[in-house]
């Protein structure tokens, strides 16, 4: 255990922790989404993000870029980039309306048990990946460079480079975004109305079927957009990619307070750090360990997470 | 309406086989190890067509999927030893799934050639038991050698995998303890590896070991390439890194890494093969194809040689040595292979190169 | 609520009520007889292609069964979502490996000792646990599940990554062996613990905690208003539930020689979990049924070994659609609803 590191390294650490964070609210906002209106957990919503990243590997195939090529300059970049996250946002955005029509929506209608619905995401979460897994012949896919990695300054010990900075840039505009249509559109209030008292809602004229659909949609647009960032920084993916950051992100979206956006970006700034800091002392093979013992202890005090659900139920 | 009940009696080991002879594959055809399975299950199969092209007495290939698993593997053992036609298995493909199995197949008398599995606690685990790779217990130590003469302080790594840490665990024993500069475990599946890049920078280590497979290594390289602070940090590796995939992954990142295998790669061993192997499955050979060709062979040869019995094939196996294709075979009591070369590579221009025998 | 155009249990449901304690008898030990002359029968209609009928008897048939009778009465019967049982069936296996290799003791009070070590993790989890509500609590078993697989993965002492092998098989019973070739005696074995669980949960649910625990499932708040002790049975269930998973890990260890920790996934905790809901939640027919079906199947299917698991994936989501209640559902539900 050697916490010397957390002093010679604390810039560096904090702000890998917080570009991780990034990346994570990205998914963890789709979970919360849709646990707010739905009081589901859609186990399923990794392979969302898994999709994403599959479309943005498939952009670049299409636009004939190779992994050996040499990154593209800025104005390229930008072009491509663009692209690519349009078209994964869109890639998983329609991928999770399908998914909900398909998995959720009849058990939805029938009032089934959460615990069906939950069997079922499980089952569409297991096809997708499967699917994936053997049209990529269990192999990992390597994504090019897209973008120069050096680092642009130093600040302490962190190097801060371009993706770095995209990464942030890019989730703080789409929070940005995501609020606005929370709280300032008709399909917010919708959201908003839903995740509060499904019955009244529809007695006030909501469309709930449609509002359920839109959630996804949402939640699959910022999954697709996460997984571009995702994709310029890792540059790699495979099949079950989903699970290992799904996991993070879903965990991050408890930990902040599952149902309040807020929550899932505090969760998930907060996750991203502590993991880094963890496996930075403890070493890495620990980092899941440690997600799931913070966990435990944030619910143990505060049983709803840290920012409590938006909505204040005490019950379903 | 008759319904065909027999009682299940424990068939004897050649007691009647109906058919062709048959060589089992035990490895992953299905699951995230697949690939590696896949590749050797084409060797094995090549092998026996190639076999069967001039015998006159046909042997079938067939598998069993363990998806590489121990827990799957005892289960499909029994299988094949209830098979009177089974004469002997190449496989496992991993250590795990192995040393489950072995005990099955030491039950029934059945001879197993393993090409790829390398924990040394298989050494000594059964008379029936054969590898054609090196264990651990050779590489490790080479491994360590390089690493001590590329650099000053070295950082382990490893992947929590049998393989990877089983590696790792030899290497750190034969450095002194003033040339650790520390060490971490990642998980396979890892992607973020920025918090052991941090730990390889503030330990101000010059070499880095990384125990494990080629997928988290090549993003594992790449990760300290982009770091200014780990650009020059050495790499090495074992053989689960030695392969095509690792450069396509790493792309100029490879470059310069120091990697060890017991065998060649098919290409430089064993062209006229190779060139068969692309032309049959329309894929490049995997890690260790070249392995699972040869252990299939060796039995070939037994079977060549008039033996059809698991015993007779048994003790063909102790006593022979066999020149198979880019190899030399032949096993010590202990079922370690007792022609193990090691080799050292080396990455150029994206190109694997070979270096020296060790 | 008519959901169920064929249901099979309701027509047997009928016999069984009208029929004498003789023919009870009678169709008990015939069920029984089959069960445990299954092994011995070779037909090529029930046959798996490629692994020996009797390993699949044993696992994952039986073993599935065990572990979906004690998740039932965690999930089934007390509507606690538990997704990390898989932990409890790996402490069972490791104490079996640990004892059976590093000590000398009796196999049987090792298996004590594996329900032991489960019951106590068990308690060690539910106390903080199980005040906490559904998805909280579901994601704190999830944690639990995998933190047992990684605290395996990550210490050498208990084997790390490799596992530990070597594990010794049970002691002869009534004379027959029990060794590496043969996995009918641990068929046989496992099938009558199985038996003597289904009998002890069954009393159970007659009496006062299987009514605790219906009326803690049904609804908690009124559970608790009306006098029931709410934490109390949920953490009985909890750690009844362990006990159960944690005998079928030894049991489990003991045959199959050599553990490791990839064998303790998640995916396993969603297998026993789907048995559960597959088969009928709370109806222990229902999901030992669910369990041997969903054990059977992916063997018996092997054929499409590349699709299996998806199949597996798009008959999971085919079913909660058309059967939300699982196949077999608990029976008290409908008789309630028929009355009204």
């Amino acid at each position: 255990m050697d916490f010397s590191i957390l002093a010679s390294e604390f810039a560096s650490l904090t702000f890998d922790g917080i570009v991780v964070g990034a990346i994570y609210a990205l998914v963890a906002l789709g979970y919360t989404l849709v646990y707010g209106v739905l009081r589901l957990i859609n186990f399923a919503h990794s392979e969302i993000f898994m999709i994403g990243t599959m479309t943005c590997y498939g952009v670049t195939l299409a636009l004939g870029i190779s992994t050996s090529a040499d990154p593209l300059t800025l104005t390229s970049f930008s072009l491509v980039f663009l692209l690519i996250v349009l078209t994964a946002s869109l890639a998983s955005g329609a991928s999770a309306v399908v998914l909900e029509f398909v998995a959720y929506r009849r058990l939805r209608l029938m009032r089934a048990s959460r615990l069906s619905s939950l069997i079922s995401a499980i089952g569409a979460s297991f096809f997708l990946t499967e699917l994936f897994r053997i049209l990529t012949e269990s192999r990992n896919i390597a994504f090019p460079r897209l973008v120069d990695k050096e680092p642009l300054f130093v600040f302490s010990s962190a190097y801060i480079t371009f993706d770095k900075l995209l990464v942030l840039i890019g989730a703080a505009v789409l929070f940005f975004l995501l609020n606005r249509v929370i709280n300032h559109s008709k399909l917010g209030l919708g959201i908003r109305a839903v995740s509060q008292d499904e019955t009244t809602a529809v007695l006030m004229g909501v469309n709930v079927s449609k509002v359920v659909s839109l959630t996804f949609l949402v939640g699959g647009f910022l999954a697709g957009a996460g997984s571009a960032f995702y994709m310029v920084f890792y540059e790699t993916t495979k099949a079950n990619v989903g699970f290992l950051v799904g996991i993070s992100a879903f965990t991050a979206a408890v930990l902040g307070g599952i149902g309040n956006v807020r929550g899932a970006l505090l969760g998930s700034f907060t996750l991203g750090l502590i993991q880094q800091y963890s496996s930075a002392v403890l070493g890495y093979n620990w980092r899941d360990v440690v997600t799931f013992v913070i966990l435990v202890l944030v619910l143990l005090v505060k049983p709803t997470g840290l920012l409590g659900e938006a909505l204040q139920r005490a019950r379903v | 309406m008759a319904i065909g009940v027999t009682v299940a009696v424990a068939p004897s080991a050649n007691a009647a086989c109906a058919g062709n002879y048959k060589l089992y594959f035990q490895g992953a055809l299905t699951g995230p190890a697949a690939e590696t399975g896949i590749n050797e299950y084409n060797g094995v199969k090549l092998a026996i067509k190639d076999y069967n092209k001039t015998a006159s007495a046909k042997v079938d290939a067939d598998a069993i999927d363990t998806q590489a698993s121990g827990a799957q593997s005892p289960a499909l053992a029994a299988k094949v030893v209830a098979d009177e036609c089974a004469l002997g298995v190449i496989g496992g493909m991993y250590s795990g799934e192995t040393l489950a199995a072995v005990p099955v197949y030491d039950g029934g008398g059945v001879p197993v050639i393993s090409p790829s599995a390398t924990n040394p606690a298989l050494t000594n685990k059964s008379p029936v038991f054969h590898r054609v790779v090196a264990n651990d217990l050779v590489q490790g130590p080479a491994l360590a050698t390089i690493a001590q003469r590329v650099g000053k302080k070295i950082f382990v790594v490893d992947d929590a995998t049998p393989y990877g840490k089983g590696l790792a665990k030899i290497v750190k024993l034969n450095l002194k303890s003033s040339q650790l500069a520390g060490t971490d475990a990642v998980t396979e599946g890892t992607t973020n590896f920025s918090s052991v890049v941090s730990k390889v920078k503030s330990s101000k280590a010059d070499v880095v070991f990384y125990g494990g497979y080629y997928p988290e290594a090549s993003i594992f390289i790449k990760a300290l390439r982009d770091n200014p602070a780990t650009k020059n940090v050495k790499f090495v590796a074992g053989d689960g890194v030695l392969d095509a995939e690792f450069v396509k992954l790493a792309g100029k990142n490879a470059n310069g890494a120091y990697l060890t295998a017991p065998g060649l790669p098919m290409n430089t061993a064993a062209p006229k093969l190779y060139k068969a192997y692309k032309a049959e499955y329309n894929k490049e050979p995997g890690l260790y194809t070249l392995e699972a060709y040869n252990a299939a062979y060796f039995f070939l040869q037994a079977i060549k040689k008039g033996n059809t019995t698991r015993a007779s094939i048994n003790k063909f196996i102790d006593e022979e040595v066999v020149k198979g294709v880019g190899m030399t075979m032949s096993f010590g009591p202990s079922g370690d292979s007792e022609s193990i070369v090691m080799n050292e590579y080396t990455i150029k221009n994206g190109k694997v190169v070979w270096v020296r025998k060790l | 609520m008519s959901n169920f155009v064929f249901n099979p249990r309701d027509r047997f449901g009928d016999w069984w009520d009208q029929a004498t304690i003789l023919q009870r008898s009678i169709f008990r030990v015939i069920v029984v007889g089959v069960l445990f002359a299954l092994p011995l029968i070779n037909n090529p209609i029930i046959d798996t292609p490629e692994t020996s009928f009797e390993s699949v008897l044993f696992y994952p048939l039986v073993m599935f069964a065990i572990m979906a009778v004690g998740l039932n009465v965690v999930v089934g019967k007390s509507g606690i979502l538990d997704l990390g049982y898989v932990a409890f069936f790996a402490i069972g296996a490791y104490t079996q490996a640990i004892f059976g290799l590093y000590t000398n003791l009796n196999f049987w009070l090792v298996l004590l000792l594996g329900m032991g070590f489960a019951m106590l993790a068990g308690t060690l989890l539910g106390v903080p646990a199980l005040r906490l509500r559904g998805d909280y609590l579901a994601i704190i078993t999830l944690g639990f599940g995998e933190i047992v697989r990684i605290i395996a993965v990550n210490t050498e002492a208990i084997g790390g990554a490799a596992g530990l092998t070597g594990i010794p098989s049970p002691p002869p019973i009534f004379g027959v062996e029990f060794s590496v070739e043969d996995v009918r005696p641990y068929y046989w074995l496992s099938l009558t613990i199985l038996l003597i669980f289904l009998w002890g949960i069954i009393r159970l649910s007659h009496r006062k905690p299987g009514r605790a625990w219906e009326a803690i499932r049904e609804d908690e708040d009124v559970a608790a208003f009306m006098g029931v002790q709410t934490f109390k049975y949920k953490l009985w269930a909890f750690v009844i539930g362990g006990a159960i998973g944690g005998a079928a890990g030894v049991i489990y260890a003991s045959q199959i020689l050599s553990i490791e920790p990839k064998m303790f996934e998640l995916n396993l905790s969603i297998m026993i979990l789907a048995c559960v809901v597959f088969g009928g939640m709370g109806n222990i027919w229902g999901v030992i049924f669910g369990a041997v079906l969903l054990g059977y199947l992916p063997e018996k299917l092997r054929f499409l070994t590349d699709y299996r698991i998806l199949i597996f994936g798009l008959l999971m989501v085919v079913m909660m659609n058309l059967r939300p209640n699982g196949l077999i559902p608990r029976k008290k539900r409908e008789v309630i609803l028929e009355k009204s």
